[in-house]
């Protein structure tokens, strides 16, 4: 589905990529039935909170150095911005930067609001935002309530366009419009690509760099400078005038394909910037194809081919040590989709056996059109693993986990971690979407999982004091008993 | 209520409700909800809670119908009974707590007549409707009490003399929560009252069952839970008194004197004890005070607060510790009577007159600061607010590096402590205060 920037609004995943959050088979099943749009969502007789796409939107874009935010919804839709404040707080503090709130304003929409509207809050809100933070472009962000009320958002951002000399840009992101919160980096994005994005004057050699919080950002400058190339960290931490010339950039590039796609291939296709498709950076042969995906886009390929060369052979022998000291070791993985398929590999070139790979959504193609490209190369292998799909429903993961037992639960996204803990099973959270970046990345990310291998005194003496919340019924029953069949 | 609020300093009614009970011994939120709700909860929390975050079954594991666009159309009544049903078979707890968010209760999801389903045959079950757009968190934790009194407790219970009920701190967003309750429960033990605190680890549910049986309802807030303490009487008769958050000797001496006059203790007992711990607070505090002296450990302090802490806070630096507190900020959003009654509670022993202003938005407070503190233009005599000290949260600690001062997160959200049981209520918790803030001045020697 072309991504079509004459809309307000992007499309759900559910929607543009038949995105699932309910299912349990194997990779190649998987990957073979989402190749022939063959593949049915199955939802749950019960099920636990998850996120939300105002989520995402918000944290992702309050972290643009001179943009503010304006939520339209009740205070507890903007509370999150305490979390996205702490997250912002670490990024300047790595980068030097000022100690700095995010902006951030919400209109407290109260129950009287939900019979007779906010427009004029709204409008009042836009104003003091201007007024208060002199930003170079206002964000406002829908929510359930809004939605549900029917409130004309639009409408309101036209007239003030008039009067406020920054891009006004909505960002339609209410939750219950879909299960996989991901659909709020498309919200953000689109709203980007919408109203920031300026047609581009020249050509440059800048890369755009999709990410979250960027820690690897010197890392990046510096082999990106191998190759006369410079990175743009792109959102957080960047500023909208950087935002506004990435039409010029001479390729797209993303840490996270479930971040980048959207963004990526709307550049592409409206501005001819190339999106580089390929596995994310994570381990060898992430960082392989990643490079060589970035040279064939910028006509690198042989300063890319030197580097991987030298880098591999550097990282060789210490790898070898590293892989010995892993090697027999079981691991569960529970990511999104992007992260998880790519960490299964990345375990594995650690010496790792994989025993399950659950990811919190799984979007049967991308924006480009094809099945994301480490799924593919994940259902490429010998070994078929056992996959499942659930939108972080912690009930199955540690039915599942308390069936497997594996010595090491990987997982990314706060909240699920803690619970294998609870169960004494080492866990290992990549918050940052950096471990494993690279060949460096991945002998770090290595000690990484020897420390946490290391000790288990307090997983240990936590699980033999703490009771679970899960019944020993459920704990007996089969881990996707609540999944319902797939409606046609 | 403001028009808008800058980077609101508490969730939803919905997420204090689900933060309560959480807190609450057995119990299991379940929530009819949009699928973000209480991961964005979780996240604040995750940002703002001293590192706690969740519990028994909390956080990301809270069941939750996570309604969509198809609900929203056709109504979520059948989900919801679908998700409570399940809940029992797969979540043990004693008591499963249902609680509305925006979506269902605009939609008008009849959801009292599915919990009444469910308690008609025998289920342990009980709601409150919360949804956000009802007020904050603190609103919350009064919707959930509110439903615990009427619909939990046992009603018609014969009065015990000497228990009592306490309550107005609310879990997580006051992350000194279990201490500050545990600091007061202990207390009035040794005052030989028999004391019920519902969330701490002393508390269990058949005891909050019997929480009827009390002869008094002490709430340390102005605010938070004061409706519930009513409502508790009107269904059970218990009186109640309310009085601020007692943190440090002075206070602690007020509370115990008022506790002990409304439960009708000698007072002669209330005073022999009272001075036997101000001894001790003032024994311990002893040997810190040459450093005190010595290095001018006196400061200059802007107070920004929720409505507990800001009064409490302000009234042991002005009349225990000896600082100058300047500035006090509400940062909850209050009506004018709320305003005016809040604005009484300055009446320093000390005699200091900080200037109280009513604010929600933290990058206003430095504007409050320049209008009621002379700018530095260069005159030869200037009093300036040095040393200064910050005393809020975590979100203040950009006005605290920009006026050179000295900043302690108190006050929700906490980002930047780790909180487990440590409290600032009582005697104890008066030293432990001053550990806090001493520690925040010396804290690069």
């Amino acid at each position: 589905m072309p991504i079509n920037i004459q809309n307000l609004e992007s499309p759900t995943r559910e929607n543009r990529l038949g995105a699932i959050t309910g299912y349990q088979g194997t990779i190649k099943d998987l990957v073979s039935k989402a190749s022939g749009c063959a593949l049915k969502n199955r939802e749950r007789l019960f099920s636990q909170t998850s996120a939300c796409s105002s989520g995402c939107a918000q944290g992702h874009l309050s972290g643009i150095r001179d943009a503010a935010i304006v939520s339209h919804a009740p205070i507890g839709c903007a509370a999150d911005s305490i979390g996205s404040n702490v997250q912002n707080k670490w990024g300047n503090k790595v980068r030097n930067w000022e100690n700095q709130n995010v902006k951030f304003i919400c209109t407290n929409m109260t129950e009287e609001d939900t019979v007779f509207g906010a427009a004029n809050k709204l409008r009042e809100a836009i104003r003091e935002a201007y007024r208060r933070y002199r930003p170079k472009a206002i964000f406002v962000t829908t929510s359930c309530t809004s939605a549900v009320i029917g409130e004309d958002i639009n409408g309101v951002i036209d007239e003030l366009r008039q009067e406020i000399p920054v891009p006004l840009a909505p960002v339609f992101c209410e939750g219950f419009r879909s299960k996989v919160w991901a659909s709020g980096f498309d919200a953000a994005y689109h709203a980007i690509l919408t109203w920031i994005v300026k047609p581009p004057e020249k050509k440059t050699n800048n890369v755009n760099m999709i990410n979250f919080r960027g820690s690897a950002k010197d890392a990046i400058t510096n082999i990106f400078a191998r190759f006369d190339l410079k990175p743009v960290f792109i959102a957080p931490f960047s500023t909208i005038e950087e935002l506004s010339r990435i039409s010029e950039s001479a390729a797209t590039i993303s840490i996270c394909g479930t971040l980048g796609g959207y963004l990526g291939n709307g550049l592409e296709e409206h501005y001819g910037v190339p999106y580089v498709k390929s596995l994310q950076p994570h381990g060898i042969a992430g960082m392989d194809s990643w490079l060589r995906g970035l040279g064939k886009a910028t006509g690198r390929e042989e300063k890319v081919e030197e580097f991987i060369v030298e880098e591999k052979k550097r990282i060789a022998p210490e790898l070898e040590e590293i892989r010995a000291q892993l090697h027999g070791k079981t691991a569960v993985v529970g990511m999104g989709p992007s992260f998880g398929h790519n960490y299964v590999r990345v375990l594995e070139e650690l010496g790792l056996e994989v025993l399950w790979g659950a990811t919190w959504h799984f979007d049967q193609q991308y924006d480009h059109g094809t099945c994301p490209e480490s799924s593919l190369k994940l259902s490429s292998a010998e070994k078929d693993l056992p996959v499942s799909v659930c939108d972080q429903q912690n009930f199955e993961i540690l039915n599942l986990l308390h069936k497997l037992k594996p010595d090491l639960y990987v997982s990314r996204h706060g909240g699920t971690s803690v619970w294998s803990t609870k169960m004494g099973i080492a866990a290992a959270m990549v918050a940052d979407e950096y471990s494993a970046f690279g060949y460096q990345g991945l002998l770090d990310f290595g000690y990484r999982l020897i420390d946490t291998l290391a000790n288990r005194s307090l997983a240990k003496n936590l699980a033999a004091r703490i009771e679970l919340p899960y019944s020993d019924w459920w704990l007996q029953q089969e881990t996707f008993s609540l999944l319902e069949e797939a409606v046609i | 209520m403001p028009n808008f609020i800058e980077r609101p300093r508490y969730f939803c009614a919905l997420g204090g409700a689900m933060e309560t009970i959480t807190a609450l011994p057995g119990a299991i939120p379940v929530l009819h909800a949009a699928p973000g709700c209480a991961g964005n909860i979780t996240w604040t929390q995750n940002g703002g809670s001293g590192l706690q975050v969740g519990g028994y079954c909390g956080a990301l594991h809270v069941p939750c119908s996570n309604v969509q666009e198809k609900e929203v159309v056709f109504g979520g009544v059948d989900r919801l009974r679908e998700e409570i049903r399940h809940t029992l078979d797969i979540i043990a707890g004693e008591l499963y707590f249902v609680i509305t968010g925006c979506v269902t209760e605009i939609i008008g999801d009849d959801v009292r007549a599915v919990i009444n389903q469910f308690r008609e045959e025998g289920v342990p079950i009980i709601h409150a409707e919360t949804g956000g757009f009802k007020g904050n968190s603190y609103y919350g934790y009064e919707l959930v009490l509110q439903s615990l009194f009427k619909n939990y407790l046992t009603k018609g219970l014969e009065k015990k003399k000497n228990k009592v009920n306490l309550w107005g701190i609310v879990p997580f967003m006051d992350v000194f929560w279990r201490g500050n309750l545990e600091g007061l429960r202990l207390l009035l033990e040794k005052l030989g009252f028999e004391v019920n605190t519902f969330f701490t680890q002393d508390d269990t549910l058949p005891e909050i069952q019997k929480a009827g049986s009390a002869a008094l309802n002490i709430v340390v807030s102005d605010l938070y839970g004061v409706e519930a303490a009513e409502l508790f009487k009107e269904i059970h008769g218990t009186p109640f008194i309310v009085t601020p958050l007692p943190v440090g000797p002075s206070a602690t001496h007020e509370f115990l004197r008022q506790a002990g006059e409304a439960a009708g203790i000698d007072p002669a007992t209330v005073e022999k004890f009272v001075t036997q711990e101000k001894q001790r607070y003032y024994k311990y505090l002893e040997p810190l005070l040459e450093g005190y002296n010595d290095l001018d450990l006196q400061r200059h302090v802007i107070v920004i607060g929720d409505a507990n802490y800001a009064v409490s806070l302000t009234k042991f630096l002005a009349d225990d510790l000896g600082w100058l507190p300047e500035l006090v900020v509400f940062s909850d959003p209050l009506n004018e009577t709320q305003q005016q009654l809040f604005s009484q509670r300055f009446d320093l022993e000390s005699g200091l007159q900080p200037v109280v202003v009513f604010e929600t938005d933290t990058s206003e407070v430095i504007r409050h600061f320049k209008q009621n503190w002379p700018e530095f233009h260069g005159q030869k005599y200037y009093n300036a607010f040095a040393p200064g000290f910050v005393l809020g949260s975590s979100l203040d600690r950009e006005l605290a590096l920009s006026l050179g001062a000295a900043h302690l997160s108190v006050s929700f959200p906490v980002a930047n402590r780790a909180i487990i049981d440590r409290g600032y209520t009582g005697f104890r918790g008066g030293l432990r205060l001053i550990e806090d803030l001493l520690g925040s001045c010396i804290a690069a020697r």
